[in-house]
This record gives structure tokens, C-alpha cells and sequence, in this order.
């Protein structure tokens, strides 16, 4: 019985080696926050720039992505999947927003893999969450109106 | 002294259909299975991010409680199938067999789910439930074994093909489920009462088991 099994076990170990996880060859992944800046006032909706050393994607493509949260509450986040470098709007309605209040955090970004476990690499800044309309961090955006979702 | 049984008492007199092992092991099953189903359509559905009720309660992310729950049914279904093995073959033995009356059966189902008048058959299962059984263990088993390249591959070729298999069994899966809640819980009439052969010590009442068992109550007795 064992016999039989360790053919396909073995040939299904080296398909799951040969994907998946950190190049081994590499420093390991990196992500980093392009925008906002350390101490910029953001008010929603805002712009967020990342830069990862990982191509991003949807879970269907296979690739990373970035989850975006406050204060190290990774349970309520904003998933970024398009685009190194490319602007990503969250938006006033945007789940890490709601309960958020008016002044001093922190902006987490976490690189994920495909299936949202822990890539390894990590990245924040201090932001102040303002308490007024139109667009922050960068964003020229001033005639959407309204506040956060809460 | 002598007691007279009448054929009422006979009637509601209670048969037991599954052991106490088969209970525990559907129990598993289903309450990890619905986890899945929850958090998965969450996921699905565009609500990734936002914690459901289930989040907020555990202070876990929806996508780490799915992959728990994955794991969870995993282990039953890993477990099940190596304490329960002779249940597992009888199980598979009488869902993968097929009689002449099946497609008479097949074709008086629906009606008969509402009047109670359902074809005869002498399985342990009738014919909707060998399909539906084969269905179910085919696309779980998919499944988990979709679930588990998932969470051992996190990215890449592999990914994106057990991304698609766990989808799609999903879908096909899904429906299934909600129709065999729908039967088993007894709101169509031709099934009142069935719901008890996995609850609640597994005993329905004769007249219930003979209307949807029949040739299997006769043998049970």
C-alpha cells in the first residue's frame, strides 16, 4: 500500500516544491509605501503607491498582492492587486476606514501571497486621518464629497 | 403476561439508521463544510477585507478562518475515512450501484417529494441520494484536495490550477448541499421526519423510514 502511494506522493512533492514562496536565489520580497509620505494628512477618498519586488495580481493569476490596513489591524483590510508603482484609490467607503477616527495612525501594507498567507515583508508610515472631504496624499481629486463609511 | 403491539405502534415505532460514529463524523463534516461555504461566498462575493459576523466573533480574518476550517475537514475527512473504514466502503458500495426501477424512481421524484408517494426501490439509499452521495463525496474530495494545494503551493502554476478546481467544485458544489439541507430537514412532506436518521441518536420512525427506505426498513426490522 505504501508502495503505491510514495510514487504520486513524491511526484505531487516536487510540483508543490517547484512553485510558490520567497526566490530562494533573492534577498526575499520586498514591499514598501511610495505614497502617502511619513506625516502626510490624508482624507478620503486617497491615493496609496507600493512598490513591491513581486509582480502583483489577482488570487486567479497566482501572484501577490498587497493587504492595506491601520494600526495593525490586519483583519480589516483593502486588497491591492494591480501594478507596482500604479495609484490605488481607497476609497471613503473602503472597510479600513469605517470606525476609523479623525487624527494620528498607522497605514500598514503587508505583501501577501496568492493565498493571503504572509509573504514575509512589510512596510508603514504615520499618517492624520483628517476630518474633511475631497483628496489627500497626493490626490488632486477635491469634488468628491462626503466622509468616511461610519 | 402478553402485550399486543397494534400496527400505530409499529408505525412510530423508531428503526435507528446510523451509528453514532457515522452521526459524529457527518456532524464534522457539516459544520466545517458550512464554515467553508460561509467565509468561501464571503470571499467570493467581493467582501474580502470587510470581516464577516464570524470575523468580528473570532477576531480572524474570513481568508485565515477558511483556511482553518479547510484544514478542520481535512483532518475529518482523513480521520473518518481511516477510523470509519468499513462504513466508508458500505457507503460507497451502496451509492455506486444502479437497479432497473432507478429511472421510474428518478421520474415520480419530484411529485413524489410532495405527496410522499415515491417509487419502490430496495437500496440502503434511493436512487436521488446514491447520485447525489456520489456528487457530494467526488466534489469534496476535489475540494480538499484543491484546499490543500492551495495552502501548500500560496502562489504560482499549481495555485492557479487548485484556484480553479476549488472554484468550480464550489459552484457545483454548493447547490447540492442547499438541496440536500432542503430534503433532510424535513420541509418537503414526502421527507418529514428523515432528518432525525442523523440526529439526535439516529432514530426515525418506521412509517417515515418506510416511506423513503422502504426495502431497508423491511431488513431492519
Amino acid at each position: 500500500m505504501l508502495k503505491k502511494l510514495t510514487a504520486p506522493l513524491a511526484v505531487g512533492a516536487l510540483i508543490l516544491a517547484g512553485c510558490g514562496g520567497p526566490d530562494p536565489g533573492g534577498d526575499g520580497p520586498s514591499v514598501s509605501i511610495e505614497q502617502p509620505a511619513e506625516g502626510d494628512e490624508l482624507t478620503a477618498p486617497f491615493t496609496v503607491v507600493v512598490e513591491s519586488s513581486e509582480e502583483l495580481g489577482t488570487t486567479e493569476s497566482g501572484n501577490h498582492h498587497v493587504h492595506l490596513y491601520f494600526d495593525g489591524n490586519d483583519g480589516t483590510y483593502e486588497v491591492i492587486e494591480s501594478g507596482n508603482g500604479e495609484e490605488y484609490e481607497v476609497s471613503a467607503d473602503s472597510p479600513v476606514l469605517e470606525g476609523l477616527e479623525p487624527g494620528e495612525h498607522t497605514l500598514n501594507v503587508s505583501l501577501r501571497n496568492a493565498d493571503h498567507s504572509a509573504a514575509g515583508a512589510e512596510d508603514e508610515v504615520t499618517v492624520t486621518i483628517g476630518d474633511g472631504t475631497g483628496g489627500g496624499g497626493g490626490d488632486e481629486d477635491e469634488d468628491d464629497g462626503g466622509g468616511y463609511g461610519y | 403476561m402478553r402485550t399486543r403491539t397494534t400496527a400505530a405502534d409499529t408505525a412510530t415505532e423508531p428503526v435507528r439508521r446510523n451509528s453514532a460514529r457515522a452521526r459524529w463524523l457527518h456532524a464534522g463534516v457539516y459544520a466545517t463544510t458550512l464554515v467553508l461555504l460561509g467565509t468561501g461566498w464571503w470571499l467570493t462575493l467581493g467582501q474580502e477585507g470587510r470581516p464577516s459576523l464570524l470575523a468580528e466573533a473570532t477576531g480572524r480574518s474570513d481568508a485565515e478562518i477558511h483556511t482553518g476550517a479547510g484544514w478542520a475537514l481535512a483532518a475529518v475527512a482523513v480521520g473518518g475515512a481511516l477510523i470509519g473504514r468499513r462504513g466508508l466502503r458500505s457507503l460507497l458500495a451502496d451509492s455506486v450501484r444502479f437497479a432497473k426501477g432507478d429511472m421510474a424512481w428518478l421520474r415520480r421524484w419530484p411529485a413524489a417529494a410532495f405527496t410522499g408517494r415515491f417509487a419502490p426501490h430496495s437500496g440502503r439509499f434511493d436512487p436521488g441520494q446514491r447520485i447525489a452521495n456520489v456528487a457530494m463525496l467526488v466534489l469534496l474530495g476535489l475540494l480538499i484536495a484543491s484546499g490543500v494545494g492551495l495552502a501548500l503551493s500560496s502562489g504560482g502554476p499549481v495555485f492557479v490550477w487548485c484556484n480553479l478546481i476549488h472554484r468550480w467544485s464550489t459552484y457545483l458544489l454548493t447547490p447540492l448541499i442547499l438541496g440536500h439541507i432542503l430534503i433532510a430537514s424535513g420541509v418537503l412532506p414526502g421527507y418529514r421526519g428523515v432528518w432525525r436518521s442523523m440526529h439526535l441518536g439516529g432514530r426515525l420512525r418506521r412509517s417515515d423510514a418506510e416511506r423513503v427506505w422502504p426495502e431497508w426498513t423491511r431488513r431492519s426490522r
